[in-house]
């Protein structure tokens, strides 16, 4: 554009002006001698003006302190008012050049600068054509009157000259206000990198084409270095950013294991307003692909296809980051992306075998080896039945090596058997080892990246819990077997245990139900259903982000099945207390075993002694009538927390609840609770969600609630009066 | 290695239905007739050691032990391809090789002069074992040896081993025929008292229902007795298949029954099995879906054991054990039970929880099937008594 071509054509313009204001005015003297003396003023001021726009003051015109202008000279106020508005650019051009002048770091601030200072340098060729003009016209006086008041420049004139650079400047200044807190009367903070570019990118939306392509060129000037720098990152995976311009961070002491989860980050402040989240998310990743390539996989080959986004990326106009038209750059990314995400996957999944370690996972620390997990069960009986403190990790490993030596898991890869290992959670002194053993996997490597530490510490509370479960299936397992083996014992030696006995199978009956159809339910609902879409999902995945989102899920959706998360509590309290009951019976049968034995030792001793046997008989009999009522205690002790329990999970009201009610579902197959508590005869979601639109005072509610209590009460006081009863008709007999 | 099991083979027809087993196991395992590895078997995710053990040259050798009083059949076995499978020092054959005669006291009879000698053979099994689990007898209740010197067994095997569980896979007479030998029903009340007595668990394989499913299910005309007894196998190789292939649960024989029996003397189960086919109509346009695996179990034509068809009858289940192999989609599971739930198609007793439960096991990777799913019940079933009635 040129800027003295268009400066000619309104010399033309002026002339004409001038003609006919002189005709106008034209007529006495006097009149005469104020226009020679304003036209003197005015040459005045616009020489003047022309010290202001460089940001000087003038002969008459000054800047004050507060930044206004003040004309010293007397002049008629349209021309004052005219000067006084052509000091606007002045004012411009100074906010510019302070903005230029302070210090500042950075190489996006910079590189702004120097497209300033290109803006300047045409300011500067304009301002010196027209201090040219005027010289000439003022120095010129010997050679012609007439065209020296012909080439006379006005202020209406230098108004003219400059309204197309004002507007430049202008904007420029408006920019750099935008951009600076000393400059800015409102309040912003020094604006630099990406946030700078934001700024400047806000006005090539503008409607005017010449500040639309002042914009882009300052814009091109000033994305540059971002423009280096995300070559730089997307090709190598390294971040030149000194100043904390670019809109990806790392932090430099993270830990090697963290790189993927932490190290890097989008600084959502530094984002230009023409890079989308979606794609910087997308350039963040490509990133990380590079470096998880190659710090943690140990592959700095660099990917497929390099040289060849190198060179387009070398290729492309510097425009290309903002201009939405051409998709060449965008083009590139993605493709980067896609390869180095290709590539992590192909080192997770082929080389570093996710799938099988998450395999392991699920057969190990989820107990999907049965063989394995019931061997290393009974070998670690012993030691797990002590206190915390006297527990020792060295045994226990040396307890899982024989076990995975015994069992199927010696046909496991060496790899993940050696990443297997056992671990004490922290527990209090009090606490046996049951609750604080647990299996752990040594995740390090490339898969650590999903398997993180959080990670595996969910997977060791959900191994405690099973491990539990598997414990109570165990125990119960060896009640029955002792039961069965002393009921052939009894009906030939002993047939007033009989009773008793069948007291207890039913028992062990119910409670055998009750744990494998809560083991039947996890394995189902919770571990093999989330495993399934765990698979889809996984090989769906297109980046690591993918997998990793789909195994936290996978993992959540087992918590939450199993009864582990917060909302739970109260039902993995009762399924605990249920737990309970079994280890009661466990030790009551114990005690009852070794006294039916001892009493069979007696009866063969006593053979003979017929007086004393008959004593012994009535005395046994009394024991053994105070063990069935101490079974049926246990028995509506037990019942009564599974009732409460299925109430409490019908009670449920999260997303979940669906699968939670498989499991009531399960619990109660053939309705046998149902029949008995007529609060489980009807689905209590329902009820419930209804209650909570009506209110809470309802008599229904009330009705639940206190049918609830009192069954609460019932567990303490129901022991007493049931034995109570049942003593006696047998002791009229 | 935890919870071996000995196998024990009695009379003529345990020892058919034995071999017929045995083969099974060994297509499973991939094991040869003589033993070996097969090459493609050896990433080992089945457990072998529970039914075989290794000799010093990597042989696998069945932890069977193999009795009759006449040679006959274990004969044919020796003759046959399998004979390098089993440990010669396990086969007892009686010396006079006169038989039990289907003479239930004959057997019994000549346990007490040959205890020593099996019990031999038994010990040594025990004691090569590292944790023996129990015992699988395989026997007919209506011949003399398996009838006879099974019924011995089992009261010895008790005194003897009382912590051991005893499993016996027991087949019925066929009541549809008359037999020819008289005594029948005498040796199979015999039995039966020893079985109700000793056992813990019994697999009851009526050959009334074999017969039955063979001609109206394979559409056979006169089924054999090796096309009955590959039923027979194929029942017991897939109610052994979750203590053979290790999954989440169900990894032994007594976490397999103690769920299935409430009180120690119902321990008498029926089993039914789908999809059946034979090997002549390999190819099924059946489709075949959890839902449709457990619906079909649960209809008495499939199962493997005739009871009296009464509906009226208020007959019920006690406990049911679902084992279905192959590809399945566990949510399925879940929808199949609610299914069975809401059109009532199992009626369970009222006095205790009850329900079904459905172990999924593995499919040994080295037999092919034409069927997708396929489904062993477990059942134990008030009905059951019909048939001891008879």
């Amino acid at each position: 554009m040129s800027y003295s071509s268009l400066h000619k054509s309104f010399t033309v313009n002026s002339t004409f002006v001038n003609g006919n204001r002189r005709s106008v005015t034209g007529g006495g003297l006097q009149s005469f001698a104020i226009l020679d003396n304003s036209s003197f003023i005015e040459r005045e001021l616009v020489r003047d003006l022309l010290f202001i726009f460089q940001g000087i003051d003038g002969k008459f015109i000054r800047q004050k302190k507060d930044k206004s202008y003040e004309i010293l000279a007397e002049a008629s106020a349209p021309i004052r008012e005219l000067a006084l508005k052509l000091c606007e650019l002045g004012h411009c051009y100074n906010k510019i050049k302070l903005f230029k002048e302070k210090p500042s770091a950075g190489t996006i601030i910079q590189s702004f600068k120097h497209g300033l200072d290109l803006e300047l340098h045409e300011y500067y060729r304009i301002l010196a054509d027209i201090k040219s003009q005027i010289q000439e016209s003022t120095f010129d006086t010997p050679l012609a009157e007439e065209s020296k008041s012909r080439e006379d420049i006005t202020l209406i004139k230098l108004g003219i000259c400059i309204t197309d650079v004002r507007s430049r400047l202008e904007i420029l200044a408006c920019v750099v206000e935008a951009c600076s807190p000393e400059i800015s009367t409102t309040p912003v903070h020094q604006k630099y990198g990406g946030e700078l570019c934001s700024s400047i990118h806000l006005y090539t939306e503008h409607g005017d084409p010449v500040i639309k392509s002042l914009a882009v060129s300052l814009l091109t000037t000033v994305t540059k270095p971002l423009y280096l720098m995300l070559g730089h990152w997307i090709l190598y995976g390294e971040l030149e950013d000194p100043c904390n311009e670019f809109f990806i961070a790392s932090d430099k002491d993270c830990r090697k294991e963290d790189l993927w989860h932490s190290k890097y980050h989008i600084r959502g402040k530094m984002l230009p307003s023409f890079i989308s989240m979606k794609q910087a998310e997308i350039i963040l990743a490509t990133g990380k692909n590079i470096n998880f390539l190659r710090d943690i996989c140990n592959n700095s080959t660099g990917y497929e296809g390099r040289a060849e986004i190198k060179k387009t990326i070398e290729e492309t106009p510097v425009e290309c980051l903002f201009m939405e038209n051409d998709k060449l750059l965008s083009n590139a990314i993605q493709k980067a992306y896609r390869t180095t995400s290709d590539m992590v996957l192909k080192v997770l999944i082929q080389d570093s075998r996710l799938i099988d370690h998450l395999n392991a996972l699920k057969k190990y620390l989820l107990l999907g080896q049965g063989d394995f997990i019931q061997y290393l069960l009974e070998l670690l009986q012993k030691e797990l039945a002590k206190p915390v403190p006297k527990l020792y990790q060295h045994n226990l490993s040396a307890i899982l090596e024989s076990a995975i030596r015994a069992t199927n898991a010696q046909f496991e890869d060496d790899d993940i058997l050696r990443r297997l290992d056992t671990r004490i959670l922290y527990g209090s002194e009090k606490e046996t080892g049951w609750d604080v053993f647990c299996l752990d996997y040594k995740a390090n490597g490339p898969i650590g990246t999903v398997l993180t530490e959080d990670v595996i510490v969910k997977y060791n509370q959900l191994f405690n819990t099973l491990w539990r479960t598997k414990r109570i299936e165990a125990i119960l397992c060896a009640l029955w077997k002792n039961q069965t083996t002393l009921f052939k014992y009894q009906r030939s030696i002993m047939p007033e245990i009989g009773p008793v006995l069948h007291q207890v199978q039913l028992l062990i009956q119910e409670l055998i139900h009750f744990v494998h159809q809560t083991q039947y339910y996890i394995m189902f609902e919770a571990t093999e259903c989330a495993w399934d879409s765990l698979m889809v999902n996984v090989n769906k995945a297109t980046d690591l982000d993918e997998v990793i989102k789909a195994h936290e899920e996978f993992l959540s959706t087992i918590m939450s099945r199993s009864l582990l998360d917060i909302g739970k509590r109260e039902l993995l309290n009762q399924l605990r207390a249920i737990f309970g009951t079994v280890h009661k019976l466990n030790d009551f049968l114990t005690a009852f075993d070794e006294r039916v034995t001892a009493e069979v030792i007696s009866r063969r001793n006593l053979k003979n002694q017929i007086n004393e046997t008959v004593a012994q008989k009535n005395f046994f009999s009394e024991y053994v009538t105070q063990a069935k009522a101490e079974v049926e205690q246990l028995h509506t002790v037990s019942q009564d927390l599974v009732y409460r329990f299925l109430i409490v999970l019908n009670g449920q009201q999260d997303s979940d609840s669906i699968t939670l009610q498989c499991l009531s579902f399960r619990l109660d197959f053939n309705e046998y609770y149902a029949q008995r508590d007529a609060r489980l005869s009807f689905p209590l979601t329902y009820l419930s969600r209804r209650l909570s639109f009506t209110s809470v005072n309802s008599p229904l509610y009330q009705s639940i609630h206190t049918s609830m209590n009192l069954s609460h009460s019932a567990v303490e006081s129901n022991g007493l009066p049931v034995s109570f009863l049942r003593q006696q008709p047998i002791q009229e007999n | 290695m935890p919870c071996e099991i000995i196998t024990l083979q009695l009379g003529q027809c345990g020892n058919q239905i034995g071999f017929e087993f045995w083969k099974k196991l060994c297509l499973e395992h991939g094991v040869n007739p003589e033993g070996q590895l097969e090459s493609f078997a050896k990433e080992g995710v089945d457990r072998k050691d529970v039914f075989f053990y290794q000799a010093d040259d990597e042989h696998y050798i069945p932890r069977a032990v193999l009795l009759d009083l006449e040679p006959r059949v274990i004969n044919t076995i020796l003759t046959s391809r399998y004979s390098k499978l089993y440990n010669p020092e396990n086969v007892y054959l009686s010396q006079d090789g006169g038989g039990a005669g289907n003479n239930w006291a004959a057997g019994y009879g000549r346990g007490t002069g040959l205890h020593e000698e099996i019990f031999d053979i038994i010990d040594r099994e025990a004691e090569g074992s590292d944790s023996l689990e129990g015992f699988v007898l395989c026997h007919s209740i209506a011949g003399g040896t398996g009838s006879g010197l099974g019924s011995y067994l089992l009261e010895k095997l008790t005194d003897r081993f009382p912590k051991k569980l005893i499993q016996t896979y027991s087949v019925f007479p066929n009541q549809d025929e008359i037999s020819d030998v008289v005594v029948q029903p005498y040796n199979s009340l015999l039995t039966l008292r020893r079985l109700t007595q000793s056992a813990d668990c019994v697999v009851v394989l009526d050959n009334t229902a074999l017969n039955r499913i063979a001609v109206d299910r394979l559409h056979i005309e006169n089924p054999s007795f090796a096309q009955i007894n590959s039923l027979v196998s194929t029942i017991m190789s897939v109610s052994t298949a979750t203590l053979r292939y290790p999954s989440y649960m169900n990894n032994d024989l007594i976490g397999l029954i103690s769920p299935l029996i409430p009180t120690p003397r119902l321990h008498f189960l029926m089993t039914g099995y789908t999809p059946l086919s034979s090997e002549q109509e390999a190819t099924s346009i059946r489709k075949t879906t959890v839902l449709d695996v457990m619906r079909r179990l649960l209809q008495p034509k499939n199962m493997m054991v005739s009871t009296a068809h009464d509906r009226n009858a208020q007959q019920r289940y006690i406990s049911i054990l679902n084992i279905i192999q192959g590809e399945v989609d566990p949510g399925q599971v879940h929808k199949s039970l609610q299914r069975i739930r809401e059109r009532k198609l199992a009626n369970f007793i009222t006095w205790s929880p009850a329900s079904i439960q459905v172990a999924l096991s593995r499919k040994s990777p080295y037999i092919q099937t034409p069927h997708r799913v396929s489904g062993l019940m477990l059942a134990n079933h008030t009905n059951i008594s019909s048939v001891l009635l008879q």
